[in-house]
């Protein structure tokens, strides 16, 4: 009985997914003079077998809070400044729609300021698990998979990034590097690290591409190799193809 | 100075020395950058010409360096670390660069000479044996062989002929390539070339006659086909047949009698009509679907006969089938065949009471091997055997089992663009029958000869010589008689030609041409291979076939619209005006070259991480500034420009990280462009400080 019910449940999944995907980089920067303003495009596409109604807002972001009010954060591009064509669109099975926004650089600013777009699928209509559709028929049961995209809108002008590193430490066999941009403009470098051992390299590879927001803290995660007992340096390099910083740890493994 | 620079760097290490040892691999090919690890402490030195890209490095007895490979002969260079010398190894690389020469226009038949540049990259001599694939174009003779020292440059030169349509040509040397595109050069269009034509062919044989002949796709107005025709003229006879969609009429006059053939082809069915002056009527009709196709005609005066033929062809679970019946003058015959994989069987009867039976199997390509038999009053055993031996081969023999009469012929075929090859034979009842027929081409032109032999009771036979230089044909025979003497002699030629019938009914298409000012402009333009030029004001009248055309422009001109500039725009065929603005454009290639800077300053950064020199050539996108509009240019990429000044600039993932200069090392930023151009220059990388910090040692458990 048990099995059969779980078996229920996983069929129900495909048929009522909300599939949406973001084509557009999550990151979306521009390099505006004060007062410029620019359109912009993301692109959607509807992977499911259902249409789906999207719904854009727009947000503050920050690190350690996430998602808030629009004017609440301090380098907050802030309302007006950031604006949106359309606040639903509806996509067909298999259509592509590029949703529109405009940017308009505040007046007077440098660094960088930035604002997030939200997008989440519009919540179904009809009957609900407590019952409150139409009279004479059953509440509709299932999963419903949502997804959510944030996408972070940087509009920038001048201004440096100041990546200081605070420390380090090991968290669950990773490590955790502790940084800060104090700078006033955002920073996305490409990030590597080496391990060096007794015997010579041991580890390296590449991290991927990470954003340092201006005034918010960052944490670099490094998944460990198994490391024999002993001294290792570790070295993480982190660069944008304009400002370039290397930070070294030791590392005792006991 | 790099040496000193290296030994300086290296000295930051000096420790109590002791014995160390590679880690690592000692080798490399030159331009790698190559992590060298030894184990144990000491002082590092650097062979002369090795660039430190990170500096020796101490940790828990183990020293780490970076050194990116020279561009240095294959060989042994001694590394020292303490007091210990350990030999790098420089493998010998094969590595060319090849500069693409610019677009070849080139008319049928024209010939020109084009050079590709090539520069030795590797480190080794480098042989001149590039593998050329021409396509659409002719490659005659080249020139340039020999080998290149290492870093030098040299050229290959091509000497390539036109075949009236476009095509490219690709070079590859060593790990390197480059396509160079082969355009036809546009031509005035010729006479009637805007009317329909008849495909047609005079023909004059001696003895015999004189006749034409052709046939004709007739165009109709908006691109459709009105029907097509077929005729032939003669002093003796004249003949026409055209057809139209599923209609077809067709009318013979002789000197002493006239026929109309009437034709109803709707598909699958078909009904066909036939009567002359002399009172002979025929009519018939036919039924063809899929496999099946049934047809029946019947002369109805001035006596009543009858042909019939039914087919039926198919595959069932794998098993091809095919039935053919047939009924002509009184006999009947039914074909049956059956074929599965490399086995088909087929055999015959017909109503005279012959019928026969044979087998065949294919056991590769061109091999195949048959047995079977017939009987028609007496027992024949057949075979045949096909082998791919100097083209194709086949051997058919027959064997009279009561007349112990026998017939082999063999028939032999080899074909290539430039040659074809054909002999026959057939041996039997004391006859022996020979044929031989072999063609040549020379310079596009087709030679050839034929000969054909027969032994009887003598020698008897002919010879012929044929040319066929398009749109000429000549050939010439000699008959021989008994014992090999001519007894007759014949020639004939033809001449193949377009007959102009009428003016297509194409729409007219005027063009307007203009400068940026909206000044009229005379100049020339191509249609496809066809070549115009405008009035002095500006205006050209094209008629075109309907569908979309090609225009390009010349002179130095290039079509200004919304996407930038381009020297073609893709046209409908329709009524209308369409206005063309053009300025001044050039073709800018911009041949980009790493190079690494002179002096690599400790504590520094050059370009981006993880990118090879390669790699960042291939991303490296620069922009133009020309007359207010900006440009992107990929190295290696014609690109059309306005001609005048430029204003370059690295933009994209390589902007602020490296710099473009001219190979002289002076900063590059502008550029004048009044002709086609291959502009060669460096990209270096930038350098740009690397901030270090350190943080406090860190503890973890162990595995």
């Amino acid at each position: 009985m048990r099995r059969s019910v779980l078996w229920l449940l996983l069929s129900l999944v495909p048929a009522l997914a909300q599939g949406f995907l973001l084509e557009s980089d999550l990151v979306q920067a521009f390099e505006l003079a004060p007062g410029e303003e620019v359109r912009a495009v993301l692109r959607l596409r509807n992977t499911g077998s259902e249409p789906v109604a999207v719904d854009l807002s727009l947000a503050d972001y920050r690190e350690e809070q996430g998602f808030l009010p629009l004017g609440e954060a301090p380098r907050s591009l802030g309302p007006g400044h950031l604006t949106l064509e359309d606040n639903r669109v509806v996509l067909r099975p298999g259509e592509v729609q590029e949703v529109g926004f405009r940017v308009r650089a505040p007046e007077g600013y440098s660094g960088t300021r930035y604002a997030a777009i939200l997008l989440a699928p519009a919540p179904p209509r009809g009957p609900t698990l407590e019952g409150q559709g139409v009279r004479g028929t059953s509440p509709q049961v299932g999963l419903r998979v949502v997804q959510r995209y944030g996408v972070l809108v940087l509009v920038s002008h001048g201004g440096e990034p100041q990546v200081v590193f605070r420390g380090a430490r090991v968290v669950e066999g990773r490590l955790v590097l502790e940084a800060v941009n104090q700078g006033d403009r955002h920073y996305r470098p490409q990030v590597r690290y080496q391990v060096v051992g007794p015997m010579g390299v041991v580890a390296s590879g590449e991290l991927g591409s990470f954003l340092f927001l201006p005034g918010e803290p960052k944490r670099v995660i490094l998944s460990l190799p198994s490391l024999a007992p002993g001294e290792y340096q570790v070295v993480v390099f982190l660069d944008d193809g304009i400002k370039a910083y290397a930070v070294r740890t030791r590392l005792n493994v006991r | 100075m790099r040496y000193a620079r290296a030994l300086m760097f290296a000295s930051l290490l000096f420790l109590a020395a002791v014995r160390a040892k590679p880690l690592v691999p000692m080798e490399g090919y030159p331009g790698e950058a190559k992590l060298l690890i030894f184990q144990g402490r000491g002082e590092v030195e650097v062979p002369e010409g090795f660039a430190l890209l990170l500096p020796p490095e101490e940790v828990n007895g183990v020293v780490s360096l970076v050194v990116q490979v020279p561009n240095l002969p294959p060989g042994e260079y001694p590394f020292r670390v303490g007091e210990s010398w350990y030999s790098f190894r420089i493998l010998p690389m094969a590595r060319a660069y090849l500069a693409p020469p610019p677009p070849v226009e080139l008319g049928a038949g024209e010939e020109t000479w084009v050079e590709v540049g090539v520069q030795n990259l590797g480190n080794i001599p480098l042989a001149l044996e590039a593998q050329v694939v021409p396509v659409g174009v002719e490659v005659l003779r080249r020139e340039g062989t020999g080998t290149l020292a290492p870093g030098a440059r040299g050229h290959i030169r091509f000497l390539l002929r036109g075949q009236g349509r476009s095509g490219q040509v690709q070079v590859s040397l060593a790990g390197a390539r480059v396509e160079f595109p082969v355009v036809v050069k546009p031509t005035p269009p010729p006479a009637f070339w805007d009317w329909a034509r008849a495909q047609s062919r005079l023909v004059w044989t001696w003895p015999g006659s004189l006749y034409l002949e052709g046939r004709a796709t007739l165009p109709g107005p908006g691109g459709s086909e009105l029907g097509r025709a077929v005729y032939r003229l003669s002093p003796e006879s004249a003949s026409l047949d055209l057809t139209r969609g599923p209609f077809g009429v067709g009318l013979a006059l002789t000197r002493s009698t006239a026929s109309l053939g009437l034709r109803y082809m709707p598909g699958p069915y078909g009904l066909t009509f036939w009567a002359s002056t002399l009172g002979q009527v025929r009519v018939g009709t036919s039924y063809a679907e899929r496999g099946l196709r049934l047809s029946v005609e019947a002369g109805l005066l001035p006596s009543l006969d009858l042909q019939a033929s039914a087919g039926l062809t198919g595959t069932l679970e794998g098993l091809g089938y095919g039935i053919q019946a047939s009924y002509q003058g009184g006999v009947g015959r039914l074909d049956a065949s059956l074929g599965q994989g490399a086995l088909r069987t087929s055999g015959f009867w017909d109503t005279r009471g012959s019928f026969g039976l044979q087998g065949v199997a294919s056991l590769g390509v061109s091999w195949n091997a048959g047995l079977g038999f017939r009987w028609d009053g007496e027992t024949w055993i057949t075979g045949v055997v096909g082998i791919p031996v100097l083209g194709t081969v086949e051997v058919r023999g027959e064997y009279g089992l009561a007349s112990r009469q026998y017939q082999v012929s063999l028939f032999h075929t080899h074909q290539t663009p430039e040659e074809r090859f054909l002999q026959q034979a057939t041996w039997g009842a004391e006859r022996l029958t020979y044929g031989l027929s072999y063609r040549i081409r020379l310079e596009g032109t087709w030679l050839g000869g034929d000969l054909r032999l027969v032994r009887g009771r003598g020698f008897t036979g002919e010879v012929g010589v044929a040319l066929e230089a398009f749109p000429w044909t000549l050939q010439a025979r000699v008959g021989l008689g008994s014992d090999l003497r001519p007894n007759r002699f014949s020639t004939a030629a033809s001449l193949a030609f377009d007959l102009p019938l009428y003016p297509a009914p194409w729409p007219t298409l005027t063009l307007r041409l203009q400068d940026p000012e909206g000044r009229p402009l005379e100049t020339s333009l191509a249609v496809g291979p066809y070549l115009y030029r405008s009035g002095r004001d500006g205006t050209l009248a094209l008629r075109l076939p309907p569908g979309r055309h090609v225009l390009t422009v010349l002179e130095g001109l290039a079509i200004l619209g919304e996407g930038g500039l381009s020297r073609q725009k893709v046209v409908e065929a329709r009524e209308g005006f369409l206005t063309l603005t053009l300025v001044p454009a050039r073709l800018f290639t911009l041949d980009l070259r790493y190079c690494p800077p002179p002096v690599e300053e400790p504590g520094q950064v050059y370009g981006l991480p993880g990118l090879s020199p390669a790699e960042a050539l291939a991303r490296a996108q620069v922009r133009v500034q020309a007359q207010g509009r900006g440009y992107l240019v990929f190295p290696g990429r014609s690109t059309l420009l306005p001609a005048g000044r430029l204003a370059l600039a690295l933009v994209g993932p390589l902007a602020g990280a490296y710099r473009l200069s001219e190979p002289g090392g002076a900063p590059l930023a502008e550029v004048h462009l009044d002709r086609d151009q291959v502009l060669t220059a460096c990209l270096t990388p930038s350098p740009r400080p690397v901030e270090m910090q350190d943080l406090p040692p860190v503890e973890k458990e162990g595995p």
